[in-house]
């Protein structure tokens, strides 16, 4: 795909995820498919081109969720508590590694808020550790010059 | 103590001291200056006086060093050791049957070994320790500085970096109430649980 289509193609999603952004729940391939729809892309022309257009739709709607909701743009800042939280979540995958499925955070259940906690501190935790080995180290570095 | 005082422990007598353990080479000899030491650093630090103390202490650590290189010499040499060193021009001495043992030495295996690795503590770092101003010199502490430095765990590693985030957020420089002002109730409820208990636990060791 060349950049003028990537980047149109992006756009697209965008435009359709803004639409739905009261929508309880989104998930790549659901956007993929309203993308399809709003090109006017249908699965009776041709099964096979329409399934292969679905799949690139998704993926790029799956960077797309993950740029935009996840390292969210646009998010909010809550009244009460300092830094950004997000418009949307993922839910709590039934299986792992599932496609994430993300909802609207008034709407998270307590798991999923916990799943989520827990995933933001895991991600914390490793970089924390890090800049916490690396300044150790350094120190340690500097003592014993 | 025979009638020895700590004051009575003059550098002079320091000296003399150190002297005789460089040239003993029996380990009871070097024992008997340890205990003597011993002793004497017991009834000074009754006394407070921290100075003679801190000397009986070098004096005792030298020995016990001395002590532990001539045991590991012995034990690598089992059939003279012991024996001392034969006298110039005179007959090799046949090897012994009767080595004192640690128990007739009056040397229990722990204070063997300890003072053992004490002996293979480099004469730099064995030196810098006995003159370090901070630190009371201890056997264990000697020995401890040749171990190699066990891998910081997780849980010291993490604690070690929240403690600087104290002081890197400022949070010394406000008082507890300002900093907790803000906060929500269930905030709060946790607050006044862990705050006591984890106070409680920084300052359990210290």
């Amino acid at each position: 795909m060349k950049d003028k289509d990537a980047s149109r193609a992006w756009q697209i999603v965008g435009e359709v995820y803004d639409r739905c952004r009261h929508q309880p729940e989104v998930s790549p391939a659901w956007l993929a498919t309203q993308v399809l729809v709003e090109i006017g892309a249908t699965r009776a022309e041709n099964e096979i081109e329409y399934l292969l257009a679905h799949l690139q739709a998704r993926q790029i709607a799956r960077d797309f969720c993950r740029k935009r909701i996840e390292d969210d743009e646009t998010a909010e800042r809550d009244d009460l508590f300092p830094g950004t939280l997000q418009h949307r979540y993922p839910r709590k995958p039934a299986i792992k590694g599932e496609e994430p499925v993300y909802m609207l955070r008034d709407l998270m259940t307590d798991e999923d808020v916990a799943y989520n906690v827990a995933r933001l501190r895991d991600e914390a935790d490793s970089k924390l550790m890090h800049a916490d080995a690396l300044e150790a180290w350094g120190k340690d570095r500097k003592r014993a010059a | 103590m025979d009638g020895e005082q700590p004051e009575a422990f003059p550098l002079v007598r320091y000296d003399e001291m150190c002297r005789a353990i460089d040239a003993a080479y029996q380990v009871d000899e070097v024992k008997d200056i340890r205990n003597k030491a011993r002793a004497f650093e017991v009834y000074a630090r009754q006394a407070k006086n921290t100075e003679a103390e801190r000397r009986a202490c070098e004096i005792r650590l030298r020995a016990e060093r001395k002590a532990g290189s001539l045991l590991a010499e012995r034990d690598k040499a089992p059939g003279t050791a012991g024996m001392g060193r034969p006298p110039l021009g005179g007959r090799t001495a046949e090897p012994p049957n009767d080595v004192p043992t640690l128990r007739d030495l009056g040397i229990s295996k722990q204070q063997s070994s300890d003072w053992q690795r004490m002996a293979a503590v480099p004469e730099q770092e064995f030196e810098a320790a006995l003159a370090d101003p901070d630190d009371k010199p201890t056997t264990a502490g000697i020995i401890g500085r040749t171990r190699k430095a066990e891998p910081v765990e997780d849980d010291a590693l993490w604690l070690w970096g929240r403690l600087l985030d104290f002081e890197r957020r400022g949070l010394l420089t406000r008082s507890f109430d300002e900093v907790c002002r803000t906060m929500v109730p269930h905030m709060r409820e946790t607050v006044r649980e862990l705050a006591p208990q984890i106070s409680k636990w920084l300052a359990r060791d210290q």
